[in-house]
């Protein structure tokens, strides 16, 4: 929330100092002079000290007449005199009672984007306490981002937390200060042309309007929104990462272990009950590595327990192991052999299917540009395309393709037709790229075994050209072999249980948000308190509009869309015959248009008295009345913004309306009015 | 697979349309040819020209292969000339639809471009979203493809090899 107490302008000249003190207050107050007088001037400079002029249009000009720019004079008749220097001061105070004076300057030394401020003193009971100066900067990128832009710095004084918000262009920003503002000062010149705003488009931001209408309702529509991106995108992240990590788990494998279990995106299930086995493949299939590692540990339990035989005495033995040696390792080539087959076919079949692909692609790139070429303009596409023969007039369904054949697809059945083989033949391809991996797992396992079996063999016959009395080593030496394999595989096990571990706590953080979203999908996304809000906004709009004399449709007919929030209503469509929601802006007399802004911007600061909204609590006109073809009737509206504003909210108007008529209006009612004859700005003794 | 086929239904077949590839729909190819003879000098073309270009932009191996004849990194007799039948419908076609003419230009006989070829190239040419490849190809080499390198092809491919 935030309260204008007080506004200062100054522009000073060789001779003067111009200037003029305006105090406001809770509740309505009214600053009256003539047309030209320099009331927009007072109102805009609030604008401008705020640094809140992007708000107005793109560009950075001074948003101030040329008084307080270049040359100013007393009255009508009197001479300009050179501004040398002017600057705009303003105090606010927000919820808290917290002081904050902020001051500008236009003209003079100072940098037009730079501000400084002095908050005042929290615990004084005097107004005149203020704290040490800090200067902010305004305009450039990051002046509502960091510590020292006046916007994050102001957003923080009133009290708003301002949401991320999605860009045009894919990147996301802040929902500057600037968007909100024309929700609550609706300027003189292009102010009233529209119900909402006319807010600022050149921030490029998505859906502005529903943006700001959710912000300043404070509904939680927006956040749940937000929410859910938040979490698409956590996901998105937990997802890469899953990957990451599965892809470490595979390399860390050496090509000699594959993992059963891991699924290719995180599950709910992994979370609960991380199945993985690691499996090796010996002898010929795919065995559990804890089966195998039994197995191999048995083996050389055994080898230990053999007794040491001399050459001599193992020559019989030994020539058997040769045998037997020579048996496997010539299995084990041929198994080496017919999986190397197996990887080339599956890998002849990998590039066909690739290059097949690559094909379609092309064709569908080519149908695609036949059909958007089509799409250009009867002109073109009479041209280019035929039913019939130019000069025969014979049927030709059969494209370019030679007579003989059957008739052509037309175009589109063409696209799908093209679009259902890719899908084909990438499963296909994906099918193959699985095989090769496994094949190519297989082959290296078989290798390193084909190896450990050479150099068995190797082993035995070095063995038997020893001289007869010394000791055999061929036992030893397997079991060194079966010792190393069996220390390889734990090594494997370990790294592989830590990233498991890893991988279902990724799992779990998966399926908690994954169940999060899955509540934020459900039904639309406004909650039982939006709902509340928007009706009750709706009630005070129709109420309002009542009271002013609202004409052009009845109000209770009236509604706010959900999309936008902007008033609509239901109007009967001749082509259909049934009824069709229409946005009032276009259908409205001008003056109702006016009438309609008054209703919605009032009720929009009366709904923060029922309901926790972020409305600023001020709302400013700029002339209310004047933009009105047939004369509105202001006195209701100075009623009503009487009546209705409490000691949290302000309401301040500007207008050429004559004192009598505002007095006579206004009666008992709180109010407090400054007038002006002449020119505001005056020279101050 | 049994399936119970009871002898009182009668079976009668009829024939699938069949899928055409791009490159042999009319409404793929005219616009290529418009192209091909827009990115021409005078905006005409000799045959023996529009069967090298038809060829060279009908696969990007095609291309790149001609491109690199243009370049001078592989030589001119490495190119061989195919004629499509394809083709030839297709520039009777744009002929009878008035798109292009036959025209005698310097004693060869060219298809020239109408002034409603012309307006519908011009179409094609402004809307960035369609045929690019074909397109940045054609204003890439096109100025290079003139009747003179086409007749240097044809003596490359005809002498023997």
């Amino acid at each position: 929330m935030i309260q204008i107490c007080s506004l200062k302008l100054r522009s000073i000249t060789s001779d003067n100092v111009f200037g003029v003190d305006l105090e406001f207050s809770s509740g309505l107050n009214i600053v009256q002079a003539d047309n030209t007088s320099g009331k927009s001037t007072c109102l805009q400079a609030i604008i401008y000290v705020l640094g809140l002029e992007r708000s107005l249009s793109a560009n950075l000009a001074v948003p101030l007449p040329f008084a307080m720019r270049e040359r100013i004079q007393v009255s009508k008749t009197a001479n300009y005199e050179a501004v040398l220097q002017s600057y705009v001061e303003i105090v606010v105070s927000n919820r808290q009672g917290r002081k904050l004076k902020v001051r500008r300057s236009i003209v003079g030394d100072t940098d037009q984007k730079l501000i400084s401020t002095w908050l005042s003193v929290s615990d004084a009971e005097s107004d005149t306490k203020w704290e040490q100066q800090k200067d902010y900067f305004v305009l450039d990128p990051g002046s509502a981002t960091r510590e020292s832009g006046f916007h994050f710095f102001l957003s923080g004084f009133i009290g708003w937390k301002l949401p991320i918000v999605p860009r045009f262009d894919g990147a996301e920003c802040p929902l500057y200060i600037e968007t909100l503002f024309p929700m609550f000062f609706v300027e003189q010149k292009r102010g009233w042309s529209t119900v909402q705003g006319p807010l600022p488009t050149h921030f490029r931001i998505q859906d502005i309007h529903r943006r700001v209408m959710e912000f300043i309702l404070n509904l939680d529509a927006g956040k749940i929104r937000r929410e859910r991106a938040e979490i698409n995108k956590r996901i998105g992240l937990l997802e890469s990462d899953w990957n990451e990590k599965r892809r470490l788990l595979e390399r860390g494998g050496a090509d000699l272990v594959r993992f059963v279990g891991v699924p290719k995106t995180p599950t709910a299930e992994f979370s609960h009950q991380a199945a993985i086995s690691l499996e090796v493949f010996l002898d010929g299939e795919w065995v559990a590595l804890s089966l195998a590692q039994e197995e191999i540990q048995k083996e050389i339990d055994q080898l230990n327990d053999v007794e040491l035989l001399t050459t001599e005495e193992a020559e019989i033995s030994i020539q058997e192991a040769l045998t037997a040696a020579q048996a496997k390792n010539d299995e084990l080539s041929a198994i080496f052999e017919v999986a190397r087959t197996e990887f080339r076919t599956t890998l002849e079949e990998n590039r066909a299917l690739k290059k097949r692909l690559e094909v379609l692609e092309i064709d569908l790139k080519r149908h695609q540009d036949t059909k958007k070429l089509l799409a250009l303009g009867s002109e073109v596409s009479s041209a280019v395309s035929f039913e019939n023969c130019p000069t025969c007039h014979q049927h030709l369904d059969q494209e370019l393709l030679p007579p003989s054949s059957s008739g052509a697809m037309a175009l589109d059945e063409n696209i799908a037709f093209i679009k259902s083989q890719q899908i084909m033949y990438k499963s296909a391809l994906s099918a193959t790229e699985e095989r090769l991996a496994e094949l190519r797992l297989r082959g290296r396992s078989i290798e390193v075994e084909y190896k450990d079996a050479q150099s068995e063999l190797r082993s035995l016959k070095r063995a038997l050209v020893r001289p007869a009395s010394s000791i055999s080593r061929t036992t030893i030496e397997k079991s060194v072999r079966l010792q190393t394999r069996l220390v390889q595989w734990m090594g494997l096990q370990e790294h592989a249980d830590g990233l498991v571990d890893e991988l279902v706590v990724l799992a779990r953080e998966w399926a908690k948000l994954s169940a999060r979203l899955k509540e934020l999908r459900s039904g639309d996304d406004f909650s039982v308190e939006d709902r509340n809000k928007i009706l009750c906004l709706q009630t005070l709009v129709q109420r309002h509009l009542e009271t002013f004399d609202f004409h052009s449709f009845p109000p209770i007919e009236i509604s706010l869309a959900r999309d936008n929030f902007r008033p609509q209503v239901l109007v009967h469509d001749d082509d259909t015959g049934g009824e069709i929601e229409k946005d009032i802006g276009f259908e409205a007399s001008a003056s109702d248009g006016i009438r309609l802004k008054w209703s919605y911007y009032l009720s929009l600061l009366e709904l923060d008295e029922t309901y926790a909204t972020n409305h600023a609590g001020l709302v400013l006109f700029d002339e209310p009345g004047q933009q009105a073809t047939d004369p509105v009737n202001l006195t209701s509206l100075f009623q009503v913004s009487a009546r209705n504003s409490s000691k949290n909210h302000q309401v301040i108007i500007a207008t050429s309306e004559k004192v009598p008529a505002i007095r006579a209006g206004l009666g008992d009612l709180p109010y407090s009015l400054m007038t002006f004859s002449g020119y505001i700005l005056q020279p101050i003794k | 697979m049994n399936v119970d086929i009871q002898s009182e239904r009668r079976f009668s077949f009829s024939r699938k349309p069949s899928s055409v590839p791009g490159d042999l729909r009319i409404g793929w190819r005219i616009p290529i040819t418009l192209l091909m003879l827009n990115a021409s000098r005078g905006n005409k073309a000799s045959l023996a020209k529009l069967n090298l270009l038809n060829d060279a932009l009908r696969s990007t191996a095609s291309r790149e292969k001609l491109a690199k004849i243009i370049r001078g990194e592989v030589a001119r007799i490495e190119w061989r000339m195919r004629v499509e039948p394809a083709f030839a419908r297709n520039v009777d076609l744009l002929v009878g639809a008035n798109l292009a003419k036959w025209v005698i230009a310097n004693g060869r006989s060219s298809l020239s471009l109408t002034e409603k070829g012309k307006i519908i190239a011009k179409s094609i040419i402004d809307d960035d979203d369609i045929f690019a490849e074909e397109k940045s190809f054609l204003s890439d080499f096109g100025s290079e493809i003139s009747e003179g390198f086409v007749a240097q092809i044809l003596v490359a491919s005809k002498a023997p090899s």
